[in-house]
C-alpha cells in the first residue's frame, strides 16, 4: 500500500479522533496534517510491524497529547473545553454533534482518546496497544466513558 | 448499549462537513520535504564554509602562535556543534511519537528534564569565550595594555554572563520547564491510575 492509499484510508478516522480530542476544527486538521508528515517520515521503518492502522493512531494520539500540551503552554488555560467557533447551524443533527463534542471535550485527556478510538470501531486490544495499558483497563475505562457519555447526553435529552 | 451506537453514528456522520477533505496531502508532504531539504543543505553549506574558512586559514594565514589556530578551531568546531544539534532535534522529537501513548509522555517527560538547554548554552557560551580568549592571545601579548585591556573584557564578560544573564536565563528556563512539567505529569497521572 503506498502512502496516498494509507492517507485516504485513514484520513477521516484521524481526523475524528483529533476532533474528538481538540474539538475545534482547525486544531483536528493541524494535527491530522503533522500525523501523516510523521506516517511518511517513518513508513520505511513501519514495514515490519502487523498493523498500520494501530501505528498511525499511536502518532495521532501522541501528536492530540502533544499539541495540548503546546496549546496550554501557550494560552496558559485549562483546555477541556473548547469553543467550536464555526459551529453555526442549528438544524437538529448538528446540535447532536455539537453537544457530543461538548460532552467529549470535559473528559480527561486519556478518556477522549480512548473514546475517540472506540468511536472509530477500534478493537480494545488495539487501542491497548496505543494508549499503552492493559487490555483489561481499557475494558473497563471504556465502559465508564461510554456510561459517562450517555449520562450526559440523556440531561441534554437528546437522544 | 444500543443507545451508544446511536451516538457512535451522530459521532461518524458529522465528516461530511468536516475540512479533513480540503487537505492536499500530497502538496504539504512535498512542501515539508522540500524545507527539510533545504533546511539540511543550508546547514550542511555554512559547515562546509566555515570548514573551508577554516582550512584556508589554517593553510594560507600567517599567524605566529599557535594560540590563534587553536582559538580559530574552537570556534569553528563549537558552531558546527551547535548546527548538527539544531539539524537533529527535530527527527528525535517525531521518533518518540512512534511509541505507545504512555511511553510517549514518559519520553517527553524524560527529555524535559535532561536537556538543559540552559547548561547547552553556558556551555557553548564557555567554549566561545575560550576560543575567543586564545584567538586575542596573538595580538594582545604585543604590548601590556593591550592584554589587559582585551582579557580584561574578557573576564567582565564572562563574569556579567555569570552572575547576570545565565541566572536570569536559567530562572526563566527553569520555569517554562517545570510548566511543561507539570502538564506531562497531569496527563501521566491518568494513565498511572488505571494501572
Amino acid at each position: 500500500m503506498d502512502f496516498t492509499q494509507i492517507y485516504n484510508q485513514y484520513k477521516d478516522k484521524v481526523y475524528r479522533i483529533c476532533l474528538g480530542y481538540t474539538n475545534n476544527n482547525e486544531e483536528a486538521k493541524d494535527i491530522l496534517q503533522d500525523t501523516f508528515i510523521t506516517v511518511w517520515q517513518h513508513l520505511d521503518s513501519f514495514r515490519n510491524e502487523a498493523n498500520i492502522g494501530t501505528w498511525i493512531y499511536r502518532i495521532a494520539t501522541n501528536k492530540c497529547l502533544r499539541s495540548l500540551e503546546n496549546i496550554k503552554r501557550r494560552s496558559k488555560l485549562n483546555n477541556s473545553v473548547l469553543p467550536d467557533e464555526d459551529f453555526q447551524r442549528e438544524d437538529n443533527q448538528n446540535n447532536k454533534i455539537q453537544i457530543l463534542r461538548k460532552i467529549i471535550s470535559t473528559l480527561p485527556e486519556l478518556d477522549r482518546i480512548i473514546i475517540g478510538l472506540t468511536m472509530e470501531d477500534i478493537k480494545q486490544e488495539d487501542i491497548a496497544q496505543i494508549v499503552g495499558l492493559t487490555h483489561s483497563n481499557v475494558r473497563v475505562k471504556t465502559h465508564r466513558i461510554k456510561q459517562k457519555i450517555l449520562n450526559k447526553f440523556n440531561e441534554y435529552g437528546r437522544i | 448499549m444500543e443507545e451508544f451506537d446511536k451516538i457512535k453514528a451522530t459521532w461518524k456522520n458529522q465528516h461530511s462537513k468536516s475540512s479533513a477533505n480540503d487537505i492536499n496531502i500530497n502538496h504539504i508532504i512535498k512542501k515539508y520535504a522540500q524545507k527539510e531539504r533545504n533546511r539540511k543543505l543550508k546547514g550542511l553549506f555554512i559547515v562546509f564554509m566555515l570548514l573551508a574558512v577554516l582550512v584556508y586559514l589554517l593553510v594560507f594565514a600567517d599567524f605566529q602562535l599557535w594560540t590563534t589556530y587553536v582559538g580559530l578551531s574552537i570556534f569553528v568546531l563549537v558552531t558546527i556543534y551547535l548546527i548538527y544539534t539544531k539539524l537533529n532535534k527535530g527527527h528525535k522529537v517525531s521518533s518518540i511519537e512512534l511509541m505507545d501513548n504512555n511511553e510517549f509522555l514518559s519520553s517527553l517527560k524524560n527529555d524535559e528534564t535532561c536537556v538543559g538547554s540552559t547548561k547547552q548554552q553556558t556551555g557553548l557560551f564557555i567554549f566561545y569565550a575560550i576560543g575567543f580568549g586564545f584567538y586575542i592571545y596573538e595580538t594582545a601579548s604585543k604590548d601590556s595594555t593591550t592584554l589587559i585591556i582585551g582579557y580584561g573584557a574578557l573576564v567582565v564578560y564572562l563574569l556579567a554572563a555569570n552572575f547576570f544573564y545565565f541566572p536570569l536565563m536559567a530562572k526563566r528556563n527553569q520555569r517554562k520547564k517545570e510548566e511543561i512539567i507539570n502538564q506531562i505529569s497531569t496527563l501521566q497521572n491518568q494513565f498511572e491510575e488505571n494501572n
